[in-house]
């Protein structure tokens, strides 16, 4: 295994256009603001944060189903951004995606041999044509995920959800994918099944060595899977670490305010931590607030907040952290802020 | 995971076939066309009289038990020319959808795939065909192509095929925003490969209930103009071009124009009912309820 990560994201920018129509002015919304990151081989790094901080649009701008406005994506040695058309695609067998919404993701019209079948068919890896050699690859693969041979000839619509992203997964890990985008694909599941559905990944990662790009806004599934944690916010990534120490030690106010928000199973505890629900919805991106974007609804906000953005700062224990509180302002620098209680600015 | 239910898996056709099979009144109308196109083929075989055949002893007569449906002007059988001229209405009315088809399908689904420019392009086009009034534009196309029953069927194709278009966008713009076409290029499917294997299958279904129902249009256009004389030519004719003869003898022997108006009448309503049942019986369906 080498050094070098699997996925290196660098300074990567989403706008979309809104507007622009005859008489509408345009505008330009920035849905993700140069975000980097990477991925080493076979880990898991899960991307966190609340609807509207641009989770999704990371996924989409990797995965290149969305163009970003600036930065670079490398997967493995290739420079996605700088591939299109044919070339792209040949690299796409090395990521594959996992969508939220699983009775949307799964063409309704085709049965699910055929849809488990479609990459392989795709990438001219159906073996000459041979169907039942074809067959047996996709009964296979449907026994990797806990399907089998009889669902073979159905329709999506005969199965329940948790089947359905089965199927999902099934499809996605046909080309023995390198690494797999997870876009929110346990939040449309109920809890039973989204446990039985983590227990699946959990499997198939041990067993293939994928790394796993894990997009949620729920940290308690999070925490069960997560190497590494990265909170977004705004578009921003405004804390990253090891899952250890962001759920153990979280340097932003933001994150600690998503762990907060994580029930507590024991009823004990759970009364006697303290919450700290988050004032006011996610600003606009469509019109950022100054300096940094958490600031208005930051407990701790201070001047410095609303005037300058904070620069990315090293954290004990692995990560960094977006945030003024590390270098200035009443708490010392790196001084968690679990233990304090919080000082009006 | 076993708890699929143990009912036997059914494809799409077979779906639709068993919620078709509880339209009574769709199914009464199919009938009804599957014998009218039999009939219009075995005409020569099935009608009691050659429809050219004059009898000047037996002029403008009404129907009898010799002529059912009573004779023309020159004696000729109107029953036999009834059948007949439903293979030129029938024929005129394929013509017509298959024109308006082939002229609307295509740019509607690539204005639905591609949007931005090419999609404002081919909609102003679109635009602009429909803001002219549909007969003056009948009526023009025949005047520079000829009149036959062929061009009037091409200027009733062109005049359809801006409602194929804008359906075919909108549905396509629709099934375009699915997640499955997002997975599809995901996967590494090329753009022509998503547009036959996932877009075209799960835009179809409205597209035939338009089909059925413009049937019945374009036999009505091809009715009017035949009727103006701008369609089928002498010694053919078509259930409008009948009516359109027949017209001069309303007062003397009324049936000349009846029973083609009728076959006009009752073809027309059978398409609509039909339309009515296909789009009952095609609705997209998310999961069984038994």
């Amino acid at each position: 295994m080498s050094d070098r990560p699997l996925l290196e994201v660098r300074d990567l920018t989403v706008q979309f256009q809104l507007g622009g129509g005859l008489f509408a002015p345009k505008r330009t919304l920035t849905a993700v603001n140069g975000v980097s990151f990477e991925v080493m081989r076979g880990e898991t790094l899960a991307i966190v944060g609340e609807s509207g901080s641009g989770k999704s649009t990371i996924a989409r701008a990797v995965m290149r189903l969305l163009e970003p406005a600036a930065g670079t994506v490398h997967l493995d040695g290739d420079n996605l951004t700088a591939l299109s058309g044919a070339a792209l695609r040949a690299v796409r067998p090395k990521l594959q995606m996992v969508f939220q919404d699983p009775y949307s993701s799964l063409d309704p019209s085709k049965l699910i041999a055929d849809i488990v079948a479609e990459p392989l068919v795709v990438h001219g890896r159906a073996r000459g044509g041979d169907a039942a050699a074809l067959d047996r690859t996709v009964q296979t693969l449907l026994e990797q995920v806990g399907l089998g041979a009889v669902h073979m000839n159905r329709y999506p619509y005969e199965f329940s959800g948790g089947q359905r992203q089965r199927i999902a997964i099934a499809r996605a890990i046909a080309l023995e994918p390198k690494l797999m985008v997870l876009d929110e694909a346990v939040s449309a599941l109920d809890v039973s099944t989204q446990n039985q559905i983590l227990n699946l990944l959990e499997d198939l990662r041990t067993r293939t060595g994928m790394a796993y790009l894990f997009i949620s806004h729920d940290l308690g599934v999070v925490q069960h899977v997560a190497d590494r944690v990265a909170i977004t916010y705004l578009g921003r990534i405004v804390e990253t670490g090891p899952a250890a120490r962001i759920f153990g030690s979280c340097a932003h106010p933001y994150t600690q305010a998503l762990l907060s928000a994580v029930p507590e199973p024991n009823p004990r505890r759970q009364r006697a931590r303290r919450h700290q629900p988050l004032a006011g919805e996610i600003p606009s991106p469509l019109a950022p607030p100054s300096g940094c974007p958490f600031h208005a609804r930051c407990p701790h906000a201070m001047d410095v907040c609303r005037r300058e953005m904070p620069a990315h700062t090293a954290v004990d224990g692995g990560g960094s952290v977006a945030c003024h509180l590390q270098t200035e302002g009443p708490r010392l620098a790196g001084k968690p802020l679990a233990a304090d209680t919080p000082t009006p600015p | 995971m076993s708890d699929v239910a143990a009912a036997p898996s059914q494809s799409g056709t077979v779906r639709f076939l068993r919620r078709f099979r509880r339209q009574t009144l769709s199914l009464w109308a199919l009938g009804f066309l599957i014998v009218l196109t039999l009939l219009a083929v075995f005409a020569p075989w099935v009608a009691p009289y050659d429809p050219l055949q004059q009898d000047l002893d037996h002029v403008l007569e009404g129907p009898s038990a010799d002529h059912w449906f009573g004779t023309d002007e020159l004696g000729r059988d109107v029953l036999s020319r009834v059948l007949f001229a439903s293979r030129v209405s029938l024929l005129a009315a394929v013509q017509a959808v298959l024109i308006a088809l082939a002229i609307g399908v295509p740019p509607g689904l690539v204005a639905g795939m591609w949007g931005g420019w090419v999609d404002a392009l081919i909609m102003r086009a679109t635009d602009a065909l429909m803001s002219f009034p549909p007969l003056i534009l009948a009526v023009a196309i025949i005047a520079v192509l000829g009149p036959s029953l062929t061009n009037a069927m091409i200027a009733v194709g062109v005049l359809l095929s801006p409602t194929f278009l804008r359906l075919m966008r909108a549905t396509t713009l629709s099934v375009a925003q699915e997640t499955y076409v997002e997975a599809a290029q995901s996967i590494g499917c090329t753009r022509g490969w998503i547009i036959r294997k996932h877009v075209l299958p799960n835009v179809v279904s409205p597209l035939f209930v338009q089909i059925s129902v413009f049937a019945g249009v374009a036999m009505l256009a091809e009715a009017g103009l035949s009727f103006l004389g701008l369609g089928t030519q002498p010694p053919e004719s078509s259930w409008g071009a009948m009516v359109g003869r027949g017209f001069r003898y309303i007062a003397h022997a009324p049936s000349l124009i009846v029973f083609p108006g009728l076959a006009i009448a009752v073809t027309v309503l059978a398409l609509y009912v039909l339309g009515d049942g296909l789009r009952d019986s095609l609705g997209r369906e998310t999961r069984q309820e038994s």
